[in-house]
């Protein structure tokens, strides 16, 4: 009688080793095949032609920047919300907005707020300060554009995580803290941070991993000026088709980076908890 | 229908939580089990209807062996403790529910609904959901599923823990009355000692995974057959001393807190707390070092020097009753 | 109290302010919006006539049936896979549950540029390259791990005792499915399905790489927008984020964050 939940179980496991461990585990093997149809590192070294470093470099550098700049707003955005206002019940409901908004159109409404002449962000520059702003001048300023469109997209996700977080804690190790001489910050970094450390952990993975695989906003923002992992991995991609090993070859590139960041951070945040 | 349990045995784990259950639990009988929590009760009930299988052991219903019959198969009605009242369904579905699942004719489902409710007092709320009725009102549907149907018996797990005391009271008279207008087999648990003894024609006490004892209230009572079953049953404890304070060549004698007479005879003992129940107050005093609880009529207080005797008492040697 | 004001106006602009700037593209007229070097700030000129004119002829309507198509046939698929698989799972003790959890978690965060490269290779020999069954069964990758955290959660918050008493009462296991779990699993099966739904409706990657060319309307208003059809673009943005935010809303309960957590921690 026990193995009826295991049968039912089954198709959907299946589904998933199906399409989605055979795919990768046949990535990987096909990004080790060289033209004649041997092993060998040819594609790895081929990717070097195509700065593979620097996307590697740039797409850490957004996903370290994404997270932090969410973290951060996700905090704030959570400790409004946790307290008691007038009006609470409105602000809850824009911070959810974004969630429902496709990442395609919030690139493309990105996209006219930042431009490299112009846009809605110049026109408030402009009329404060008379100057032009070119968004896309540099590497670093366009990876930004595209942390700040990413953030506003996904804050919703981590803060609705942290606000889950932060009403388990019980209201009494406030009260008790408070009474000890403890002012917000030192609360903050007692209590709130160490009872969060799960939660932190569960917003850091799920939105860590999609930051590595950040690839429409990327896409449509900036192109690859400059690329990251996931829109190198495209360009190669569409311009070497049928041939995919070297496309590949950058995709494995970015797994292994994901599965490393999973590891760090299962290892910093739920190792005791578990 | 008679039902026998035959040298059941369950392990979870390490824990042998049934280590061999046996009885023939007679037809019409209203066979209530009784034990703490955590016992195997619920197990034991559990395997009877087929929910959970045993590791060793038989069931035979009526000379059947219905051991590895699922539940589906068996015709039995059981209620639930949280009356696992189906949600989606009015008040009268849930009482249709297992008529239309043998397949009657829509008539007879509807005739026999009518006459169930009537008899429970429920007509006035079978089209209501039942999520929408009260907890006294819901255990009544959960009975009236039961016992609309011709089960060959009935497995009741602590029906009534779910209501307030006094609810209670009124709904164990009325489980009695039915059980006795439908003859039928009632296989009941729980861990009320009040309710197996108003209500059971039998009680088995389950400990360590067997029965300890089965027998007549009464006879549970006052000749517990184990020192631990003595100790389980009544209001307070048995109180136990060794049996030569009282000039026996026993090993234990133990008697009840209401068998001793207070104010007269030549035994003392000093008062340390009081515990008043009614009319009556029942005294926790040391006697001869010897912590025991006797019921008394007139007040004392705490230090006081109490006079009394025992008028009867039962002798015990290695933990068990002696004959 | 003050603090709290003054955070939330910040938190507030910053979430509208882009949704704002969406609703000026599409109903200012172009002179004030794409074709101002400094857009403006207020709502001068409001016209349809940009909706009116990007939403008539096939340009819209054939990638919005392709979206419809995929993120129903999405929606059925994660359906019949998560129903008995997430009561399989609320019925499976923990410690066996929990490992299959965690799998179907991990496998979530495949990325789905690395899977869908080798799948599009494998859909061209199978023809399966360029058609909607091919997408939707790929973006059920996405939506399948997590309608089962939802259905899982449902059928386990269903008192086991409720399904024995259904078996005392003589029901077998697809009457008990039929009469007792899936009616009260309903509004669970309802959310799974719509959010299925929604993240297909979303989705851009799989796409993009299995259905390049004539594609569903994320990828179209991509390419629309990198071909400088703007105006197009923009107003099937509008269109297209409507019923989404709808969605959101509707589906507010079951995309809490507790359930995104209760799902790792299990």
């Amino acid at each position: 009688m026990k193995l009826t939940p295991f049968l039912l179980v089954l198709p959907a496991v299946g589904y998933i080793v199906a399409f989605s461990f055979f795919p990768t585990v046949d990535a990987v093997y096909l990004s080790f095949q060289d033209p004649h149809g041997g092993l060998s590192l040819h594609n790895y070294q081929e990717l070097t032609y195509f700065n593979i470093g620097g996307a590697v470099l740039d797409t850490v550098l957004v996903t370290v920047g994404a997270l932090l700049i969410q973290l951060a707003l996700g905090f704030l955005v959570a400790s409004v919300l946790s307290r008691e206002f007038f009006g609470k019940k409105a602000l809850s409901t824009i911070t959810i907005i974004p969630m429902g908004v496709a990442t395609v159109v919030a690139a493309i409404t990105f996209s006219f707020i930042f431009q490299t002449s112009g846009g809605y962000a110049n026109t408030i520059i402009h009329s404060l300060f008379g100057t032009n702003v070119n968004w896309y001048q540099t590497s670093l300023s366009s990876l930004i554009v595209v942390m700040l469109a990413d953030s506003w997209k996904n804050t919703p996700i981590v803060s609705l995580i942290l606000l889950a977080g932060m009403s388990s804690i019980p209201r009494e190790l406030y009260y008790s803290a408070a009474i000890d001489g403890a002012g917000p910050f030192r609360r903050f970094v007692h209590i709130t941070l160490p009872n969060l450390r799960s939660f932190i952990g569960v917003a850091l993975i799920l939105r860590g991993v999609q930051e590595f695989n950040i690839f429409a906003l990327p896409l449509i923002l900036i192109g690859d000026h400059p690329p990251l992992l996931t829109t190198l991995v495209y360009n190669l991609y569409t311009t070497t088709f049928p041939e995919v090993g070297l496309a590949l070859a950058a995709a494995t590139v970015l797994l292994g980076f994901i599965l490393v960041f999973m590891g760090v951070v299962i290892k910093l945040t739920g190792g005791r908890s578990t | 229908m008679t039902v026998e349990l035959v040298e059941l045995v369950k392990v979870y784990g390490t824990k042998r939580v049934l280590d061999g259950v046996t009885e023939k639990i007679e037809s019409g009988e209203f066979f209530v089990i009784l034990g703490p929590s955590g016992e195997g009760k619920s197990t034991l009930l559990r395997i009877m209807a087929g929910i959970e299988k045993p590791d060793k052991g038989k069931i035979i219903v009526d000379g059947d062996d219905v051991t590895n019959k699922p539940p589906e198969k068996r015709n039995v009605a059981m209620v639930f403790q949280n009356y696992a009242l189906y949600p989606n369904m009015t008040v009268r579905e849930n009482i249709e529910f297992p008529l239309k699942m043998k397949g009657e004719k829509k008539e007879q489902i509807r005739e026999k609904v009518e006459k169930v409710a009537g008899l429970l007092g429920i007509s006035e709320i079978l089209d209501k959901k039942v999520t929408k009725i009260s907890g006294g009102q819901q255990q009544r549907v959960a009975i009236a599923r039961a016992i609309v149907r011709n089960p060959s018996y009935y497995l009741l797990d602590e029906p009534l823990s779910n209501l307030d005391a006094r609810m209670r009271t009124v709904a164990r008279g009325e489980l009695k009355r039915i059980q006795k207008e439908l003859k039928g087999t009632f296989i009941y648990v729980t861990h009320d000692q009040k309710e197996a003894l108003s209500l059971a024609d039998r009680v088995a006490v389950l400990h360590a995974g067997k029965f300890e004892q089965v027998s007549k209230p009464k006879e549970l009572y006052d000749y517990p057959r184990t020192k631990w079953v003595a100790e389980f049953i009544g209001d307070f404890p048995m109180n136990f001393v060794p049996g030569e304070i009282l000039g026996e060549r026993v090993e234990e004698v133990g008697f009840r807190p209401e068998w001793v007479n207070v104010g007269k005879g030549d035994l003392t003992c000093s008062v340390e707390s009081v515990e008043a129940v009614g009319d009556s107050r029942y005294l926790i005093c040391v006697f001869k070092g010897y912590g025991i609880t006797i019921l008394s009529e007139e007040y004392y207080d705490v230090g006081d020097e109490v006079r009394f005797e025992i008028t009867q008492y039962r002798k015990f040697k290695d933990g068990r009753l002696e004959e | 109290m003050k603090w709290s004001y003054i955070g939330a106006i910040v938190v507030g602009a910053y979430f509208l302010f882009p949704l704002y700037v969406l609703f000026l593209l599409a109903f200012n007229s172009p002179t004030f919006t794409i074709l101002a070097r400094y857009p403006a700030l207020l709502p001068i000129s409001l016209t349809l006539n940009n909706l009116v004119v990007s939403l008539q002829g096939s340009a819209f309507i054939d990638p919005l049936i392709k979206s419809l198509e995929t993120a129903t046939l999405v929606g059925v698929i994660t359906l019949i896979l998560a129903v008995p698989a997430g009561y399989g799972l609320s019925r499976l003790p923990r410690t066996v549950a929990y490992p299959i959890l965690v799998l179907l978690l991990v496998t979530n965060m495949m990325p789905a540029i690395v899977i869908g490269i080798p799948i599009a290779v494998e859909f061209i020999k199978l023809h399966l390259f360029e058609s909607v069954v091919g997408l939707a069964l790929a973006q059920t990758l996405i939506t399948l791990p997590l309608a089962t955290f939802i259905l899982q959660g449902t059928f386990s918050s269903i008192p086991q005792d409720l399904e024995n008493q259904a078996r005392v009462d003589g029901a077998g296991l697809l009457r008990r499915l039929f009469s007792i779990l899936l009616p009260i699993a309903a509004p669970g099966i309802a959310a799974a399905f719509l959010i299925s739904w929604m993240f297909s409706w979303d989705e851009f990657t799989y796409a993009i790489l299995l259905i390049p060319f004539h594609s569903t309307l994320p990828v179209t208003i991509y390419s629309d927008v990198t071909r400088g059809n703007l105006l197009a673009g923009v107003a099937f943005s509008l269109v297209f984020t409507l019923p989404v935010i709808v969605l959101t809303f509707a589906l507010q309960k079951y995309l809490r964050g507790e359930y995104l957590a209760g799902g790792i921690k299990g």
